[in-house]
């Protein structure tokens, strides 16, 4: 069998997995309903938003074949690590993680390099799967589970095919300028919140010990 | 190749079977209603409605302000899939600035609609959900205020009514055209205000179930239109489609005029509230509608302009889905 129709059968599978779950890491905005709270859900939470941005950004800019094969090579390690962290529930991605890796796939995008097809695709796994597991389920019915999650995979897919592929296929020079711009936002926007988040737990950190492995993670 | 092909999707429509499966179960989406009505100065006549199947109910209890007492004892009962209690109260110190909480919806996915009619006829409306399972009851609504409260109840229902959504989705998958889309979405538009209105102002009345299930019925033709599209040869609805969607839309008015039933309507600013929940509604359907477009521009870049197999896979899984509301909704006749 083809390695991709496995990959198909493999995001299914995991989807179908995480359906018994419920309420997610963050919470969604609330006053929305399940499923619109949780479809919005990678826009509201800022780590999730700026390495969606990115990768999509960093999609689109590679050309339509890249932008065609990333989107459902990040969606299936979206469903992938929505399901994994169904079956062996663990806390979240740190966020210092998720920033670092969309400032770093912005600062491609900064660059406009030609990247390697397998790098592109790889990167795109790799956040789909990052935000797939900082998702990740925590309790409730299994109803509520099924819309939350039905709400962030569209919500998250949807936001990347759109800016993909509105992206993908500018090649004017203005326009190129312009989706470095928008990357170099998203990278200015990483580094002013991992300043934050650092100085913030630095100040954390002096005025409460905590154990080592936090104290040497955080600095 | 194409075995693995037909695997795959013989397993997507199984998986989908599965999904649809736990959709039908709407009960625990059902809203439950909160309804208090001021019978004479300080004291209240208190309904409630929880969504139920058989003898078994949602967890939901209402708590009132302290200060309110139990004024006769609860009598209550189950019918037509609802638990049902209604009892009096007197709230010595009035109910304004107090506040109404609901136990037990933080941990459910259901919402709660809350009316509350003073003497005189003002009403205030709110719509509890698991993340603001409480409210200050903020006392006569200024007409300004009812007009926010219809807005946003208008762009909720819409936004929430998987049914109405999917039937505008399958228009919209129909109709390849931009202008005939634009002729087609305002024919539905006009329709559905047009039953909207002279439903809830007592012109027209029909059964909701009946109403209901008949919806599920519109949506299984569209599919059955997508299912059986072939080049070259138009059927009915891309020929003639603000035909089929202003006929639709007037039975989809029907269905938003039974849920505006089910909120009430207050006895002061009826046409104003009436106004802003179709705004509400036509707001909420511009946005799904602009959200679909963008997608379909963005996928169309990438991908092309979806083919006739793909638009027959979209129609068979609306028509699973449009089945399963189908029979959800006649069995609870």
């Amino acid at each position: 069998m083809k390695p991709v129709v496995w990959l198909i059968h493999g995001a299914i599978g995991a989807s179908l997995s995480v359906l018994p779950t419920a309420v997610y890491a963050h919470s969604p905005v609330t006053g929305l309903g399940t499923f619109y709270g949780f479809l919005l859900h990678p826009v509201s939470v800022p780590s999730h938003a700026l390495l969606v941005i990115g990768t999509a950004l960093m999609l689109g800019q590679q050309g339509r074949e890249i932008a065609r094969r990333g989107l459902p090579v990040f969606g299936c390690g979206l469903i992938t690590a929505l399901g994994l962290s169904r079956l062996a529930p663990a806390q979240g991605v740190a966020e210092h993680v998720l920033l670092v890796m969309a400032l770093v796939i912005a600062s491609l995008v900064v660059l406009d390099r030609r990247i390697p097809s397998l790098l592109a695709l790889a990167l795109a796994a790799v956040a789909g799967l990052a935000i797939g597991h900082d998702s990740s389920p925590v309790a409730g019915s299994d109803t509520g589970s099924l819309f939350a999650l039905a709400g962030v995979t569209l919500g998250a897919l949807y936001l990347t095919l759109v800016i993909a592929g509105l992206s993908s296929g500018l090649a004017k020079t203005w326009q190129r300028v312009g989706i470095r711009i928008a990357a170099s936002w998203v990278a200015a926007a990483c580094l002013l919140v991992l300043s934050l988040t650092i100085a913030s737990s630095s100040k954390h950190v002096a005025s409460a010990p905590e154990t080592s492995s936090e104290v040497i993670w955080r600095c | 190749m194409t075995v693995h092909w037909i695997a795959s999707l013989r397993l997507l429509f199984m998986s989908v079977l599965v999904l649809a499966s736990t959709l039908s179960r709407a009960d625990e989406l059902r809203p439950a209603y909160l309804d208090m009505r001021e019978t004479k100065a300080a004291e209240w006549l208190v309904r409630w409605k929880v969504p139920a199947a058989g003898d078994l109910r949602l967890g939901l209890y209402v708590r009132l302000p302290d200060s309110c007492k139990t004024v006769s004892e609860p009598v209550s009962g189950i019918e037509a899939n609802a638990y049902f209690e209604h009892w009096r109260i007197s709230c010595p110190d009035g109910l304004k600035g107090q506040t109404i909480a609901i136990d037990g919806l933080r941990n459910s996915v259901t919402d709660v609609l809350v009316r509350i009619e003073y003497l005189g006829g003002a009403t205030q409306v709110a719509r509890l959900g698991p993340g603001s399972p409480a409210f200050a009851v903020a006392g006569v609504q200024t007409r300004f205020e009812v007009a926010a409260t219809y807005f946003f109840l208008g762009i909720d229902h819409i936004l929430t009514s998987l049914d109405h959504l999917l039937f505008v989705f399958a228009l919209m998958l129909l109709i390849s055209d931009f202008w005939k889309l634009a002729k087609t979405i305002t024919a539905f538009t006009l329709a559905h205000s047009i039953t909207l209105a002279a439903s809830s102002l007592g012109y027209i009345s029909l059964p909701q179930q009946p109403v209901e299930a008949t919806i599920a019925l519109s949506i299984a033709f569209l599919a059955s239109e997508l299912v059986k599209m072939q080049v070259g040869q138009p059927r009915l609805s891309e020929r003639f489609p603000w035909i089929v969607a202003f006929a639709f839309g007037l039975l989809h008015g029907f269905g938003f005029a039974g849920a505006l039933k089910d909120i009430g309507l207050p006895q002061t600013d009826v046409s104003l509230a009436l106004l802003m929940f179709n705004v509400g509604v036509e707001a909420g359907q511009l946005i799904f509608v602009g959200a679909i477009l963008i997608g379909f521009m963005a996928a169309g870049r990438l991908y092309g302009v979806p083919g006739t197999p793909l638009r027959k896979i979209a129609g068979y899984l609306i028509g699973i889905a449009s089945m399963v509301w189908l029979t959800t909704r006649l069995g609870s006749f």
